[in-house]
């Protein structure tokens, strides 16, 4: 269920929408309301996920250098071609 | 180079069955790690126990989601050919079950179902030393594939655990109440003979409990991504 909410809309957006409701994959005729909706939806999981991507890749950088796991897939590759693994 | 999930790499030194391997780390793990974790295509049929994934691209071939490897980059050589949505698919299929990433990573999780064999093969949860040592200390590995897998096949997938107390995350879950990381991204075949199972040889601390195995099983459908073959099996369950 959807609730109501009062927020301010930048001009350049407002009038895009209402003068091009189809740049934003939306026929002519369709509330400005609705367009807003699925605006915020989208972007609220766009927003999420772009958050949850930079956590993951600062995760990422705090161990690029981690020589230890460099030198233990080594050995465990090293195996794996012995083994015609791979 | 790049390395791109869902591309086929030749890979140099293979063996002249092994066609290539197909990437399955996520593609920000690829741009910005020393290592990936793939899976091999081989030419002919593998004598080895279910599951097997063969499909035809190009020429027929096998690819055995078991035998998931975490290698150097700079031995991925040309990009062979991009995996048709199908094969990649069903391997992600066959590796989610493999680490009973359905169980693990629900609401509630629970344990893959167990097994019986009279052989002595690593086990599920349990963590071993495995393979030489590295400098002047040998590697801890948790065994992530499940049982049946493990006994039948001559080896196991494992998650390398490290006590560096560097940043954790989702791919580097915090485990044994925080002494340790698990680094899922790099889940690795290794063979039954490479890990110390004799139990006077084990590491002080013999297993990891349910909620770290959770953790690491979220980890690896993060850094392996697996979320949509997580999808698929909800869908076909909630059909059944």
């Amino acid at each position: 269920m959807a609730r109501r909410a009062y927020i301010p809309v930048p001009e350049d957006v407002e009038r895009s929408v209402r003068e091009c409701p189809e740049e934003y994959g939306f026929p002519r005729g369709v509330s400005a309301a609705s367009i807003y909706a699925r605006m915020i939806e989208r972007g609220a999981r766009a927003l999420k996920e772009e958050r949850e991507r930079r956590e993951r890749i600062e995760l990422y950088r705090a161990w690029a250098d981690d020589d230890e796991s460099h030198e233990a897939v080594a050995e465990t590759m090293r195996r794996a071609f012995e083994d015609g693994v791979l | 180079m790049a390395i791109q999930r869902g591309v086929v790499y030749s890979i140099a030194g293979a063996s002249p069955r092994t066609f290539g391997a197909v990437v399955l780390t996520n593609d920000d793990w690829n741009e910005n790690m020393r290592e990936v974790g793939v899976v091999p295509l081989y030419l002919e049929e593998p004598g080895l126990p279910a599951p097997a994934v063969h499909f035809t691209a190009r020429r027929g071939l096998w690819a055995v989601p078991g035998r998931l490897v975490a290698v150097h980059k700079e031995v991925l050589e040309a990009g062979l050919m991009d995996l048709p949505e199908g094969a990649m698919n069903s391997i992600e299929d066959a590796l989610r079950d493999l680490l009973a990433l359905p169980r693990l990573c629900s609401e509630f999780p629970m344990a893959p179902e167990s097994c019986y064999s009279k052989s002595d093969y690593p086990r599920w949860s349990e963590i071993y030393y495995a393979g030489e040592p590295v400098g002047d200390e040998r590697k801890r590995y948790v065994v992530v594939s499940h049982n049946l897998w493990n006994s039948t096949s001559q080896g196991a997938i494992a998650v390398r655990t490290t006590s560096q107390q560097r940043r954790y995350g989702a791919e580097y879950p915090a485990i044994q109440g925080g002494v340790a990381r698990a680094c899922c991204a790099q889940a690795t075949q290794i063979p039954t003979r490479a890990f110390t199972l004799s139990v006077y040889r084990r590491p002080p601390v013999r297993s990891l409990s349910l909620r770290d195995m959770s953790s690491i099983a979220r980890g690896i459908v993060q850094s392996h991504q697996l979320q949509a073959a997580l999808e698929r099996r909800s869908g076909a369950v909630a059909h059944e």
